[in-house]
C-alpha cells in the first residue's frame, strides 16, 4: 500500500463503512423486531380479548366488543408499521446512533456525512480531513459491534412473549374444558384446568401428536358411519354418501401403484389369517365400531382402498351383500367365492374380516357382526361371514352404491365398550355412532384403550412397512 | 495520533491557546471564563462586549491579551463629546518640505490589532457607529477614501451597567456585531484575596509573549483560517439553526408562517413570554464559529453537540431583545438561553 497515495485513507474508510453497516444492519434488525413484537403483542391481546368475549359476551355484545377492538387493532398496525418505517436507518442515522452511544462526539457522522455526501475522488473538503478520519481510525475499537449494536433480541420480546402464551393458553381453555362446560372462562373451571392443567396438556398433546387415530369428534365426521347418519343429519344431509367416500379414498389413490399393491396384498394376509380363525369360532362377533380416521391425512396412513383400483370387483361387489345372503356353509365369499379372484367380489368380505380381526386382536371389545340382521345380506348357515352381507353403515345407502365410483375402504378400528359408552352415542340402524365432540374423558378412555390394545406384530410390521415405504415415496 | 500536517497544527493551536490563557491569568485573577470566551472569540474573528462592575478587571484582561499576543494594542475611553474622527482618524493639513500643504489621513486609535473600548455607552451615537462600521466591515472610510484595519483585528468594548444616567445604550442592531458578550462577575474571596497580595507589592507580573512581534499577525490569522477549516455534519447544522428559531418568539413579526423549521423544537415559555425579538442568522454564525474554536481545543477536526452548547449563553444572550416583562421580571437573558439549550436536546437524537 505504501506509495499509492490515498490507499491508506480508502483502507481505512472501507473498514469504517464495513463496521457501520453492519452495526446499521443489527439497528435496523432490532426495529423491525421491536415493531413486530409490538404489533405480536397487541395482535395476540386483541385475539385473547376476543376469544373470552367470543365464550363469555352475548352475540350483540361481543359486536359491540369486535369492531373497536379491530379497529384498535388496525391503527396499531399502522402504527407500528410507521414507526418501523421511520425507525429505519441510514448510514447516517446509524453514525449518528453510534456517536451517541459510544460518545464520539459527532467524529464518525461528521465523516460519514463527508462521504455521503460524495469526498470520494474529490479534492478534501478541509485540510483537516487526513485528521478527522485518522481520529476516526484510532477509535474503531470505541465502537465495536458488540458494544454498540443493540441487542439481538429486544427488550419488546418479553412482553410479546407473555401476550402469545397468554392468548394460547385463553385459546387452549375450551379445549382442555370439559364439553359439558358451558363457560369456560368461569372461574371454577379456571381453576380445574390450571389446577390439571399438566396432565390435561399432555393429553391434548399426545392426543395431537399421536398417530393413532383421531379423537371421537373426528370420528363422528367419517363418512363410513356418518354419511347418511349423524353427519349426514347434521348437515341437512348436504353431502352424498358416494362424495364422502370419494374423499376418504382419495390419499391412498394417490399413493404409488406399487404401494397400493402392497396394502392388498398386506390386507389380503391378514384377512387370510382372520379368515382361518374365523373358521375356528375364535372370533367373537364384532359388538361396536367405530372407524377411526385419521385427523391429518399428511401424517397418517389412510387405509382405504378405492374401489377403482379393483378390476371389475365393484359390480360384483355392489351386489354382494344379496348374494352373500345365498351362500350356505360354502367359503366366506358370496356367491361368486370360488369363481373369484381375491381382488373381485369377495374384496369386501376380506376387507370387513381384517378389519375384525384386528379388534379382536387388540382385544378392546367385542365388536358386532358386520352382518346387519334382517338385512336383506344376512349371513348364510355356514357360520359368521360365510357370504355375509355388507353392513349397509360401511358404505352408505346401498343405492348410491351402484351410482358413484364403488370403494373399498378399510380404517384403524377402535371403539368403545357399551357400557363407557358417552351420553353423545346416538343408534344408527343397529350401529353405535359417537357424536361426543369435545369430550375429553372419552378421547382418554379411547387412548387408554388403544394404549393397552395388543397389536398383532404382522400389523405392526405391515404398518412400519408401509410407512417407511411411504416416507421414501 | 500521527504526526500529520493537520495533527501538528491542531496541536500547535492547542498550545498556543493554552499558553496565551496561561500568561494572561498570570495577571489577571480568576475569571477564567471569561478569558476563555474572549480568547474563542478572538480566534473565531469576533469581537467581544464586556459587560462588569467597576474595577473587575476588564481593561487588564485586554491588556494583559494584547501584551501576550504580541499586537499593537489601542484605548478609547468613550465620553459624550468624542467624536467619530477621534475614533478613524481624520485628514488633516500638513505642510511639506518644499512649502506646499496637502490633507493628510491621520489614523485614529482605531488602527490597531487590540483596541479597547472603554464604555463604548457613555459616547453618541454617531461615534458608536464610527466604532461599529469598522468592526463589521474591517476598514475605515474617511473623506471618500477607504483604509483597511490591519488584520487581525480585534474590539473588546467594555459597558458600565451602574452609572446609566446620560448614557447611550448600544442599539440592538450593534449589539449584534459583537461577537461574544461576557459578563465579569464579582471575583470569589479567595480571587479577591489573591488580587491583593499580587497587585498591592512591588512585583509586577512579567507576560511572555506568545508570538514575535513581526510573525503574530500572521501566525493569529493562521489560526483564525484553521478554524474555519473545521468540518461540521449537516446534523450540527440543522442543529444550529433549530436554536436560533428557538429564540424567536411564537407570533413575533417579520417570521414566515410556513417555515417548516419552525416546528423542529419547541417554542419554550420564556421565549414567548419575555423575548420581543429573536437572534440573527449572525447569531448562527457566532455558535458554529465558536463551537469550531471549541472542538480544535477539545483536539478535535469536528463541531460536536456539546460545543455548539458551550457557546450558547455568550453568543445568544446579547442577541435577544427582552420586552418589558422581562426587564420588569429582571429576567436574565442567560437563564433564557440555558432553557432553550436543554430543550434543544432532544433533536441531538
Amino acid at each position: 500500500m505504501v506509495g499509492i497515495p490515498g490507499t491508506e485513507e480508502r483502507l481505512a474508510l472501507a473498514e469504517i463503512e464495513d463496521r457501520l453497516r453492519r452495526v446499521r444492519a443489527r439497528f435496523n434488525l432490532y426495529t423491525l423486531q421491536h415493531n413486530f413484537y409490538g404489533l405480536g403483542t397487541a395482535l395476540s391481546l386483541g385475539v385473547a380479548l376476543l376469544i373470552v368475549g367470543a365464550f363469555t359476551l352475548s352475540a350483540w355484545f361481543f359486536t359491540l366488543l369486535a369492531w373497536p377492538l379491530l379497529a384498535l387493532l388496525a391503527f396499531l398496525l399502522l402504527f407500528f408499521l410507521r414507526h418501523g418505517v421511520a425507525g429505519w436507518t441510514d448510514l447516517n442515522v446509524a453514525a449518528r446512533r453510534i456517536d451517541a452511544r459510544a460518545g464520539l462526539k459527532e467524529r464518525l457522522s461528521t465523516l460519514v456525512s463527508q462521504l455521503t455526501a460524495g469526498i470520494i475522488g474529490k479534492p478534501p473538503p478541509s485540510s483537516l480531513w487526513p485528521y478527522l478520519l485518522e481520529d476516526n481510525t484510532v477509535r474503531l475499537p470505541d465502537w465495536e459491534v458488540k458494544k454498540i449494536a443493540p441487542s439481538r433480541i429486544p427488550w419488546s420480546f418479553l412482553p410479546f412473549l407473555a401476550a402469545f402464551l397468554l392468548a394460547l393458553f385463553v385459546a387452549l381453555i375450551p379445549l382442555l374444558s370439559p364439553s359439558t362446560e358451558s363457560d369456560p372462562f368461569s372461574l371454577a373451571n379456571l381453576g380445574t384446568v390450571l389446577s390439571e392443567l399438566p396432565e390435561r396438556a399432555g393429553q391434548m398433546v399426545e392426543d395431537r401428536m399421536s398417530l393413532l387415530p383421531d379423537s371421537q369428534d373426528r370420528w363422528g365426521g367419517s363418512s363410513m358411519f356418518n354419511e347418511g347418519g349423524t353427519k349426514g343429519e347434521q348437515k341437512g344431509e348436504k353431502e352424498t354418501p358416494g362424495e364422502g367416500r370419494e374423499q376418504e379414498t382419495r390419499s391412498l389413490a394417490s399413493l404409488p401403484e406399487e404401494l397400493q399393491k402392497a396394502i392388498r396384498q398386506a390386507l389380503q394376509g391378514l384377512q387370510d389369517k382372520g379368515r382361518d380363525q374365523e373358521n375356528q369360532g375364535t372370533i367373537p362377533p364384532p359388538h361396536d365400531r367405530l372407524a377411526l380416521r385419521p385427523s391429518n391425512e399428511q401424517k397418517k396412513p389412510d387405509f382405504s382402498i378405492e374401489g377403482q383400483n379393483l378390476p371389475k370387483g365393484k359390480e360384483q361387489q355392489a351386489s354382494g351383500r344379496g348374494q352373500g345372503g345365498e351362500g350356505k356353509g360354502g367359503p366366506p365369499s358370496g356367491t361368486g367365492g370360488n369363481s373369484q379372484t381375491p381382488d373381485q367380489g369377495s374384496g369386501m368380505q376380506r376387507l370387513d374380516r381384517a378389519r375384525l380381526d384386528r379388534k379382536n386382536a387388540r382385544g378392546q371389545f367385542q365388536p358386532d357382526s358386520p352382518q346387519i340382521p334382517g338385512s336383506e345380506g344376512e349371513a348364510g348357515e355356514g357360520g359368521p361371514g360365510a357370504g355375509s352381507g355388507t353392513d349397509p353403515r360401511l358404505f352408505g345407502n346401498p343405492a348410491n352404491l351402484g351410482n358413484g365410483s364403488h370403494t373399498f375402504q378399510l380404517a384403524l378400528d377402535s371403539t368403545h365398550e357399551r357400557g363407557e359408552s358417552s351420553e353423545g352415542e346416538e343408534k344408527d340402524e343397529g350401529g353405535i355412532i359417537e357424536k361426543s365432540t369435545k369430550s375429553l374423558n372419552q378421547r382418554q378412555s379411547l387412548d387408554d384403550a388403544i394404549r393397552k390394545a395388543q397389536i398383532p406384530p404382522e400389523y405392526e410390521e405391515i404398518v412400519k412397512r408401509l410407512f417407511s415405504r411411504g416416507e421414501s415415496q | 495520533m500521527s504526526n500529520t500536517p493537520a495533527a501538528r497544527a491542531i496541536t500547535e493551536f492547542q498550545e498556543t491557546f493554552h499558553h496565551i490563557r496561561t500568561e494572561v491569568a498570570k495577571a489577571v485573577v480568576g475569571h477564567e471564563e471569561m478569558i476563555e470566551n474572549i480568547l474563542i472569540a478572538f480566534f473565531a474573528g469576533g469581537h467581544v462586549l464586556i459587560e462588569g462592575v467597576p474595577g473587575t478587571g476588564k481593561t487588564l484582561i485586554v491588556r494583559s491579551l494584547a501584551e501576550v499576543l504580541n499586537l499593537s494594542f489601542n484605548r478609547i475611553q468613550f465620553t459624550v463629546d468624542l467624536m467619530p474622527a477621534d475614533i478613524t482618524g481624520t485628514r488633516m493639513v500638513m505642510d511639506r518640505d518644499e512649502g506646499r500643504r496637502e490633507f493628510v489621513f491621520v489614523e485614529g486609535p482605531i488602527f490597531a490589532h487590540i483596541l479597547l473600548g472603554d464604555e463604548v455607552n457613555r459616547s453618541t451615537p454617531k461615534t458608536q457607529a464610527a466604532l461599529l462600521e469598522s468592526m463589521a466591515e474591517l476598514q475605515v472610510t474617511v473623506a471618500g477614501t477607504t483604509y483597511r484595519l490591519p488584520p487581525p483585528f480585534f474590539v473588546l468594548a467594555t459597558l458600565n451597567p451602574i452609572e446609566m444616567e446620560g448614557t447611550y445604550p448600544l442599539p440592538e442592531a450593534q449589539l449584534d456585531r459583537f461577537f461574544f458578550k461576557v459578563r465579569l462577575t464579582y471575583p470569589t474571596h479567595q480571587e479577591i484575596q489573591r488580587i491583593i497580595s499580587t497587585t498591592t507589592t512591588t512585583a509586577i507580573p512579567d507576560l511572555e509573549p506568545v508570538f514575535e512581534r513581526v510573525e503574530a499577525p500572521e501566525k493569529i490569522m493562521a489560526l483564525r483560517q484553521l478554524v474555519r477549516e473545521v468540518l461540521v455534519a449537516p446534523h450540527l447544522e440543522e442543529y444550529v439553526a433549530a436554536l436560533i428559531h428557538a429564540t424567536i418568539p411564537a407570533g413575533a413579526k417579520y417570521v414566515s408562517g410556513t417555515d417548516p423549521a419552525r416546528v423542529a423544537l419547541a417554542k419554550d415559555e420564556y421565549v414567548n413570554r419575555y423575548v420581543s425579538y429573536g437572534s440573527s442568522p449572525r447569531g448562527g454564525q457566532t455558535l458554529m464559529l465558536g463551537a469550531k474554536v471549541v472542538a480544535l481545543l477539545d483536539g478535535r477536526a469536528n463541531v460536536s453537540y456539546d460545543d455548539v452548547d458551550r457557546v450558547a449563553i455568550p453568543a445568544l444572550n446579547h442577541r435577544l431583545v427582552l420586552n418589558f416583562a422581562a426587564e420588569a421580571e429582571n429576567m436574565d437573558p442567560a437563564t433564557i438561553v440555558t432553557r432553550i439549550v436543554q430543550s434543544a436536546r432532544k433533536l441531538r437524537r
